[in-house]
């Protein structure tokens, strides 16, 4: 187990942009606090003279997990970012440098390998996620509510600790679920990272696009392009359908009363397409270290 | 231990091309083996089908071991060095010996540090950072700082070099080597090899065409310097190999008599380079 903690621990060093990445949203947070430009969404409209006084106090507390909870999207689809390319590039950086003859000759299995690279790709950047998404939230306090104070407001609002507490929650359960969702895909790009004979982005999107294209061409049906895009790009629907919902069904203010953070998660993990995506992630992991094991290292 | 290699109708193709054809060799424990062979001969080839990185026909088993089958096993006593070039570039010096220890069982890392102390590389570098003869010490140190029974070594000198490369081979024969260790090593540069070899296997076009040990060959083989004077009766000796020197003719013989050959000219020890051509150039013809 130790050993396997220094194999991720190696991925961390290798690919720096696992950290950097959220580093730099950070920086770029505390930097529009800094210079006063900040946007909080619905408290922006509602400062004034009727200000935040007017919200119920248990709306108070909802528009602040909006809010942090918007946050946290934004840092995790950069995470994605991330993520995406971090799956393309793990088994095939070493390759492509030829340091794949050097770790190959470490008593390490492949097996070992690839699943610390998988851990990294579906722990470890939704774990960093998760950490500066809380940092965020905790910079956009400290900015709102210097604001705040600064208009006359209570700016002790903005600490609220359940607002703090159900922006953590809602994007701890976000973080987590966007690591199963995508589960499959990066089983994928691993593959694809694991078999390409070079550049692994062309031989991870071209399948998939001649794939669409040819049925689109073909049969003229759109299977494969729903699917496709459902897999990729589906995950907001499945994190927000029911947030969404809420805030149409509502009017004004109210309305928030009728917005559901996590509901739609529930959805979410009683559906078929979870478990059966969580399949072909494990099919996919292990074609990609048989790929990694028996192919010819031919230099 | 005895037989640490066991190859028996080792083969390999790619395409329609025989890389290896029928190779039949055994390495036995406590020797320093030479593979040679010119380019495209097999050599690399041969080195992965041992070290698990490749497949391969016919039977070979590596430290009683099934090394496509069992690779990760055999890592634990088999270390190997591809080419110098090969430590992962954006690593630290510090990074790499860390991962490393925590890797490798057998590691012992105050060894490591000991020969690292006595090079240039600083420990906070990173290997894009270093020489190409500092890379090659650093995967030195962390090489002999493993206890492997088997060694090998691909190319290892290659772009390095005449200094590093002297130094690195004495390094491997004085510090590294001894009776429980294995060293297979593959090069053309034959001149900075030979005088630490134990055995010779030189491979051709896919076949070994000479297997023996280095002692054997100076018992065997003899080249003269012959005199002009003797020429003929030199040639009807049939040595396997002649070429032209300053004023002399030198000319290799396989298992002549050493008496006679003495009244040809100066007799010596073929050098392995001289053997390796002699040696090709007949199983080509």
């Amino acid at each position: 187990m130790n050993r396997f903690l220094w194999l991720v621990r190696r991925e961390i060093w290798e690919h720096k942009a696992i950290w950097v990445a959220p580093a730099i949203v950070i920086g770029c947070l505390v930097l529009l606090m800094l210079t006063g430009n900040v946007h909080l969404g619905p408290f922006t409209d509602m400062s004034g003279e009727a200000g935040l006084g007017v919200v119920p106090d248990d709306l108070q507390v909802k528009l602040l997990v909006i809010v942090y909870a918007g946050l946290a999207l934004v840092v995790s689809m950069i995470m994605g970012i991330v993520g995406f390319f971090y799956s393309l590039d793990a088994l095939y950086a070493d390759r492509r440098d030829r340091s794949v003859l050097f770790w190959k000759s470490l008593p390490l299995s492949d097996a070992e390998t690839v699943l610390s690279k998988f851990a990294v790709a579906t722990v470890v950047i939704p774990m960093v996620a998760l950490g500066a998404s809380m940092v965020a939230q905790l910079v956009v306090a400290a900015g709102g509510s210097a604001r705040f104070a600064i208009e006359g407001l209570p700016a002790a609002a903005m600490w609220r600790p359940e607002a703090l507490f159900g922006g953590f929650t809602v994007t701890f359960l976000r973080c987590l679920t966007a690591m199963l969702w995508y589960a499959p895909i990066i089983g994928y790009l691993m593959l694809a990272s694991a078999w390409a004979p070079r550049g692994p982005f062309l031989w991870a999107v071209l399948p998939a696009v001649g794939l669409w294209i040819g049925e689109r061409v073909i049969v003229g049906s759109t299977f494969v392009g729903d699917f496709i895009s459902s897999r990729l790009f589906g995950l907001y629907g499945v994190l927000s359908s029911r947030a969404e919902a809420g805030f149409e069904d509502g009017e004004g203010l109210e309305g928030l009363r009728n917005v559901d953070l996590v509901g739609s998660l529930r959805d979410f993990y009683a559906s078929p397409e979870l478990w059966f995506g969580l399949l072909a992630a494990g099919l996919l992991l292990l074609g990609a270290i048989w790929v990694r094991r028996y192919r010819d290292e031919t230099s | 231990m005895g037989e640490l290699i066991v190859a028996r109708g080792l083969g390999k193709s790619f395409g329609s091309t025989r890389a290896l054809d029928d190779v039949n060799f055994r390495v036995e424990s406590g020797r320093i083996v030479g593979l040679i062979g010119p380019n495209g001969a097999g050599k690399t080839t041969a080195l992965k089908a041992l070290l698990g990185l490749t497949r391969f026909e016919g039977g070979l088993s590596v430290l009683g071991l099934n090394p496509h089958l069992q690779r990760h096993r055999l890592m634990q006593d088999v270390c190997f060095i591809a080419d110098v070039a090969v430590l992962p570039r954006w690593i630290r010096v510090s990074q790499l010996i860390d991962f490393v220890a925590a890797a490798h069982p057998r590691f012992r890392r105050e060894i490591c540090e000991q020969f690292l102390a006595r090079s240039d590389v600083r420990r906070t570098s990173r290997v894009r950072e270093l020489s190409k003869g500092m890379v090659t010490q650093l995967h030195l140190a962390l090489v002999m700082a493993i206890d492997a029974k088997l060694l090998v070594l691909d190319e290892p000198t290659l772009g390095l070099d005449i200094l590093m490369r002297r130094q690195f081979y004495e390094t491997l024969l004085n510090e590294y080597f001894d009776e429980q260790r294995t060293i297979l090593v593959t090069t053309h540069q034959v001149e900075e090899v030979e005088h630490i070899l134990t055995d010779l296997l030189f491979i051709d076009r896919g076949r070994i065409v000479l297997d023996a040990a280095m002692d054997q060959v100076q018992e065997q083989y003899a080249q003269v310097s012959v005199r002009p004077e003797h020429l003929a009766a030199a040639r009807s000796h049939q040595p396997i190999a002649e070429r032209q020197g300053l004023g002399r003719t030198h000319m290799l013989f396989r298992g002549a008599d050493r008496v006679a050959l003495e009244r040809l000219g100066e007799v010596g020890v073929p050098s392995v380079a001289d053997l390796f051509v002699a040696v090709i150039q007949g199983a080509r013809a």
